[in-house]
């Protein structure tokens, strides 16, 4: 059976691994709901400073001019404070704004505001931010670390693959909670920064466990052995051809990775670990659930943001999955079908 | 089989020295938040010294002992104004165990410098007990009075001749030979506070107030034991003045070759950690030591995480066959939104949830942590065992005519069972976050709440303790796994005994 019966485009090009899986990831209903539940969450952390601010969207100048986004676009404060708001955020309330504590939901605070009066919707909007660009950041710079060094100590094999196995081992051993509650501490007023050296620090060794395998085990194989008997260089190998058939896992295991980043982040802020956090993050805003569990309105946005990122990740993560996975030329609605049929 | 054991073995106390010094140093970058809360430059500089942070990290090529310390204020010491009257009283400070540094340089000061600096040791002759309390505070005739206190008395500045004077008044404990020590001021004090013993009958109680005696006067500090003091009382006194000497013993002892190149290492934060650690049970939590803490705390957290990864575990295996057997089905399905549900809600939450629907005690915080580790596994076993099902050997059996149940049960557990083995070695140094999650908002006294103060306050021996603690706990989960693997795989058996 062919892989897919999908027209055009792909029958003018070559059938490689990676048209594949793009066409399989076009057609995952699993993974088009990831993207859409993260994405969701992405643009509102990119963009909550247009959802939740006191600084209007649209102002008129006292010339009669009208302004797009002044509070980006008008740095003086005085010239500011002459302008006129004709459209303001659709939350009225920035992050840090204290007002009255513990409102219930109404038109004004779309989600009511926490016991220090801050409008919880704003600090959803903004925790976003605090949770996804980290994780991102940490994930990214872990995948590069990890591929860079378990990619050599792979290749290079012998000394350097032992001292890696044992470095990857040692680290292992840290718990990744302690590891980013003492960069929190180090750090004393913690910003993103934190999170991301201490998750790298730790999340690198998983990634170079992974390509370190990969590469031991397709070093040997006939296409790296052709490759070579071609004069191609050790970097060209490892780049061209073994990194270019270990994307699947590591890929998987970055998109899992994000909610992991998320999830931790949300952990310290929620047990103020290292040191108490000044930016809006879903684990404070959790904390302050625990300390009021009857105000529901306090516990749920949070909730909700992080199952998102949650859902959303894994989602995204099985599509992945499925989608690179060479040895799986099935369509995914073959497998109801007994396996006696479905293997012929 | 056996030698690689050994060898892996042979790895783990590498693993954990490199563990404790990458902590270390990470652990000496945070700001100490108590050195920040001093408010002099007095009570600053007894808090670094408390703290440990008078010396370097890791190396201390010139320690700062009594001779170097009392050189260093001699310079200054016979020079007018507040920086001369600084290196006097320091000295003063230092007090005895300067003597022997000082004295033999007292001739080669000019005869002004000489009177002043002589005369600044005027309160060491009180406070030694000595008659001569005028003459030496006389400009004119202190410095020719020390001369000649250390052409007399200069032989009784020997560490043998003080060790033997120490083991007599701890023997005997007369007045005499109290006075005797009290001349020769701080010079006795580290002999002293090795003889110093913990405080348990009549006898050692009377014996370490002697001691204890002795100490406080020579150095000012006034910590005794009383008349009437029980055991507990005089213990707690003794424990005290061995904190004091830990981090004040350098200024009153000159170091000799070998104590230098112990200093070298031991002088130094870790080297003073290191030793806590081996000598103190793990260093000090409190009035109590770290391993006693520990003891109070980490049964509650490690039932919270074991607990949790096996039931994770063994919930994840059932799920995982009964998704695997009904692959594609409703069923699957309803099973993986099942799991993906139970991990999507953060534990925080169903911590919070369970604890404002009254729940209570320890098993409901296991369970909520067990529920955030369940997605892996069940999706781990499930794949495994597909796999298992589509090799040629299973659809053999099934063309046999073997039963759904014996095909599940016996290849494919055999089979998936092993990566999840792989698996769960990882587990508990996740699930330890999940844990002071759950201490947290359930109020049990675990190691969570105890982290959290030990951050807040840069306790050093705590956190060092739980790193080495959950290090130590990896380490051996690990190679227990791969010596299960081994047993259960032929092929990695094979792998483990170098016949590959």
């Amino acid at each position: 059976m062919m892989p897919f019966r999908r027209k055009s485009r792909l029958a003018a090009g070559p059938i490689t691994h990676g048209a594949i899986a793009r066409a399989r990831l076009a057609r995952s209903s699993r993974f088009a709901l990831g993207v859409a539940l993260l994405g969701t969450l992405a643009l509102v952390g990119l963009f909550a400073d247009l959802l939740a601010s006191t600084d209007p969207l649209l102002a008129r100048r006292p010339d009669g001019g009208v302004m797009v986004l002044p509070a980006l676009f008008e740095r003086d404060p005085a010239r500011r404070a002459s302008l006129l708001p004709i459209v303001g955020a659709p939350v009225p309330h920035g992050a840090h704004e204290l007002g009255a504590a513990l409102l219930s939901p109404s038109v004004d605070h779309p989600l009511g505001t926490d016991t220090q009066g801050r409008d919880v919707f704003a600090r959803v909007a903004f925790g976003a931010r605090t949770a996804l660009g980290p994780a991102l950041a940490a994930v990214t710079i872990s995948m590069v670390l990890g591929i860079v060094l378990g990619g050599a100590a792979g290749y290079l094999g012998g000394f350097w693959n032992r001292s890696l196995e044992r470095l990857v081992q040692t680290v292992g051993t840290f718990p990744a909670i302690l590891v980013v509650a003492i960069a929190r501490a180090i750090e004393q007023d913690p910003s993103a920064l934190s999170i991301v050296v201490g998750v790298a620090f730790v999340r690198w060794a998983e990634v170079a466990r992974l390509i370190r395998a990969e590469v031991l085990r397709e070093r040997g194989e006939e296409y790296v052995l052709a490759a070579k008997a071609l004069g191609a260089s050790p970097a060209r190998v490892f780049v061209g051809h073994i990194l270019r058939n270990s994307t699947g896992p590591i890929l998987v295991s970055a998109v899992f990775g994000i909610p992991s980043v998320a999830l931790l982040e949300a952990t310290l802020s929620f047990l103020s670990l290292g040191a108490p956090v000044a930016a809006a993050s879903w684990g404070e805003t959790l904390a302050e659930a625990a300390r009021r569990p009857e105000a529901l309105h306090l516990l749920a946005p949070p909730t909700l943001a992080l199952a998102t990122t949650l859902t959303g990740s894994y989602l995204i993560a099985d599509a992945l999955r499925d989608a690179m996975d060479p040895k799986k030329s099935r369509r995914r609605s073959d497998a109801r079908r007994p396996p006696a049929h479905a293997d012929a | 089989m056996l030698p690689r054991l050994l060898r892996r073995l042979l790895w783990v106390p590498v693993t954990l020295l490199t563990v404790s010094l990458l902590t270390f140093l990470v652990l000496s970058t945070i700001p100490d938040p108590i050195l920040a809360r001093a408010a002099s430059d007095a009570e600053r500089t007894e808090v670094m010294r408390e703290r440990d942070l008078d010396v370097p990290l890791f190396w201390n090529l010139a320690p700062r002992d009594a001779r170097v310390r009392a050189l260093e204020a001699w310079k200054e010491a016979g020079k007018e104004g507040p920086a001369g009257d600084a290196a006097r009283a320091e000295i003063v400070r230092i007090g005895g165990a300067a003597l022997p540094h000082v004295l033999p340089a007292l001739d080669a000061l000019a005869p002004a410098e000489r009177a002043r600096a002589a005369c600044g040791l005027a309160p060491l002759v009180e406070r030694m007990g000595l008659p001569e309390v005028e003459v030496a505070r006389d400009p004119e005739h202190a410095a020719r009075y020390w001369l000649r206190f250390w052409d007399d008395r200069g032989i009784e500045f020997r560490s043998a001749a003080v060790a033997s004077a120490v083991e007599r008044i701890s023997r005997y404990r007369s007045d005499s030979r109290a006075e005797e020590l009290a001349e020769l001021d701080t010079y006795a004090l580290e002999a002293v506070m090795e003889a110093m013993p913990t405080p348990s009958e009549r006898t050692t109680i009377d014996e370490a107030r002697a001691l204890v005696g002795l100490a406080a006067r020579a150095t000012r500090r006034d910590d005794r034991i009383a008349e009437d003091a029980s055991a507990s009382e005089a213990t707690a006194v003794v424990v005290r003045w061995r904190r004091w000497w830990e981090a004040h013993r350098l200024d009153y002892v000159t170091l000799d070759g070998p104590g230098r190149a112990t200093a070298a290492v031991l002088e130094t934060q870790y080297g003073r950690w290191a030793l806590r650690a081996v000598t103190q049970k793990l260093g000090r939590a409190g009035d109590a030591t770290v391993a006693r803490e520990l003891r109070r705390r980490a049964p509650l957290t490690a039932t919270i995480v074991f607990g949790a990864v096996v039931i994770a575990y063994a919930a994840a295996m059932a799920l995982g066959m009964i998704a695997a057997a009904s692959r594609g089905r409703r069923l699957d399905i309803a099973i993986a939104m099942g799991v993906l549900a139970l991990v999507a809600l953060p534990t925080a939450v169903l911590a919070v949830g369970a604890r404002a629907a009254g729940a209570e005690g320890i098993v409901v915080p296991t369970l909520v942590v067990a529920a955030g580790l369940l997605a892996m596994p069940t999706r781990l076993m499930r794949s495994s065992l597909i796999s298992t099902l589509n090799r040629s050997y299973v659809r053999a059996a099934v063309a046999r005519g073997a039963s759904r149940s014996r095909i599940i049960g016996l290849h494919g557990l055999k089979n998936g069972f092993l990566p999840i083995l792989t698996q769960v070695t990882l587990e508990p140094p996740a699930a330890l976050g999940g844990a002071f999650v759950v201490e947290h908002v359930f109020g049990l006294r675990g190691v969570g709440a105890g982290t959290i103060e030990a951050l807040a306050n840069r306790d050093v021996d705590w956190l060092m303790a739980i790193a080495l603690v959950a290090a130590a706990t990896a380490t051996f989960g690990v190679l227990a796994a791969d010596l299960i693997l081994a047993a259960a795989d032929p092929r990695v058996r094979r792998f483990f005994s170098g016949a590959s």
